[in-house]
């Protein structure tokens, strides 16, 4: 179909720009015969015009209603569900955690410390880790690493040479310094015990 | 055309456009959104598709099957930058038309020779005029005998006629959705009204004639 052909058409159904149509109306004015098709097809189109819309059954617009319900049930169950595996996750993180957190704090305990520090044969502190061990609130708390190893470092304030002489004291009766303790007067107080005698 | 029930639906849903109801539906999953989307479009919907069909059972399993999928993909396959309504047309375009397929595609004419009946295919099908009868009943008798001429169409002509007098749908988007270009569908919709101007002009000599 040439394009002369649709132009009767796109001219009935309003497809045409403002040049177009006026130059379709100048050619309509010239040529009977396009002025003839187009009026017959005119009457064809408003014919057409007169077919009315069928409506749908009530039912079946109350069955597809019914279907957009549970869509909205099935988002909801969807949403519970994924709120559900959140929690879970949540709760599974947070007790992995607690367990983790409380075997460390276990390892660091000062009870088993202080069994530690008798059943430890060398015990001495970590001059080079002092840095990253300084007890914030002040007081002297002694500690046993992995290798069994008990330290004593901190940053002492005249206020608490008392409670740390105390500890000193104690570790004395059952344990042995390594080193002569009147090499490390300077700060830090480095003191390094033995559980050989 | 709106129903009824649209009473039951606030006047402020009414003055959205359907870009804002369909995002309503698919993010808050608002039942009332849904509902006036289907009170502005169902009549032309279900026109289209009978007008295509002409059997009501037919229809609405057509129907409910098109709304079905808008329901379960709306959240999969529509993109809000196109018009939702194109998307829709386009689904009950494509059910239409696979069930015009199917149809053509099973009756098997030559080997459907009933020994039962000692019928052929020709025999066993219904008077033309039965067809639908109880279709037509609710219709009135323009409406019934404008569908009974479309019905005669070539499909692809009586698919433009019916996207654009039932829908009033642009050219433009006819071409869209039938997948050809405008020229196509403007050529079509020529031969349909001249083939149907044909048919009117039969109608009527026929009528004249039993004057």
């Amino acid at each position: 179909m040439n394009k002369k052909d649709i132009r009767s058409i796109a001219y009935l159904y309003n497809e045409m720009d403002p040049s177009e149509k006026l130059e379709f109306e100048r050619d309509l004015n010239k040529d009977n015969d396009l002025l003839i098709e187009v009026e017959s097809l005119r009457n064809v189109s408003e014919k057409l015009g007169k077919i009315q819309s069928v409506e749908p059954p009530q039912e079946l617009i109350e069955a597809i209603h019914g279907i957009a319900d549970k869509r909205n049930g099935t988002a909801k169950h969807s949403y519970w569900r994924t709120t559900l595996y959140a929690t879970a996750a949540l709760i599974l993180i947070g007790m992995t955690s607690g367990i983790l957190l409380l075997e460390s704090s276990d390892n660091n305990s000062p009870g088993e410390t202080e069994g530690a520090s008798i059943n430890t044969p060398i015990l001495f502190d970590n001059p080079t880790s002092t840095s990253t061990s300084i007890n914030r609130s002040g007081k002297v708390s002694p500690w046993v690493d992995n290798n069994e190893v008990i330290h004593f470092q901190d940053r002492l304030h005249a206020s608490e040479n008392a409670a740390t002489d105390s500890i000193f004291r104690k570790s004395f009766q059952k344990l042995t310094p390594v080193t002569d303790p009147a090499e490390s007067r300077s700060l830090p107080r480095n003191l390094h015990l033995t559980g050989n005698r | 055309m709106r129903l009824n029930n649209s009473d039951h639906i606030p006047k402020n849903y009414e003055q959205m456009q359907d870009k804002e109801l369909v995002h309503l539906f698919r993010k808050k999953d608002d039942q009332l959104a849904f509902r006036e989307l289907m009170n502005r479009h169902q009549a032309k919907v279900y026109s289209y598709i009978f007008s295509m069909i002409q059997n009501r059972e037919v229809a609405n399993d057509i129907f409910q099957e098109t709304f079905t999928k808008v329901i379960t993909k709306m959240d999969d396959t529509y993109n809000e930058q196109g018009k939702w309504i194109a998307w829709v047309m386009r689904i009950a375009h494509n059910a239409t038309i696979d069930h015009i397929r199917k149809q053509k595609r099973f009756v098997d004419v030559t080997s459907s020779y009933d020994e039962e009946s000692k019928t052929d295919f020709y025999e066993r099908l219904p008077d033309e005029d039965s067809i639908g009868q109880h279709d037509k009943m609710e219709l009135d008798e323009s409406t019934s005998s404008l569908l009974k001429h479309i019905s005669k169409l070539p499909e692809e002509q009586r698919t433009v006629v019916m996207l654009r007098h039932y829908y009033e749908m642009p050219f433009k988007e006819i071409a869209e959705l039938t997948d050809v270009s405008i020229n196509t569908a403007l050529g079509r919709m020529r031969y349909a009204l001249i083939n149907l101007r044909k048919m009117f002009d039969e109608e009527h000599e026929k009528e004249s004639n039993n004057l």
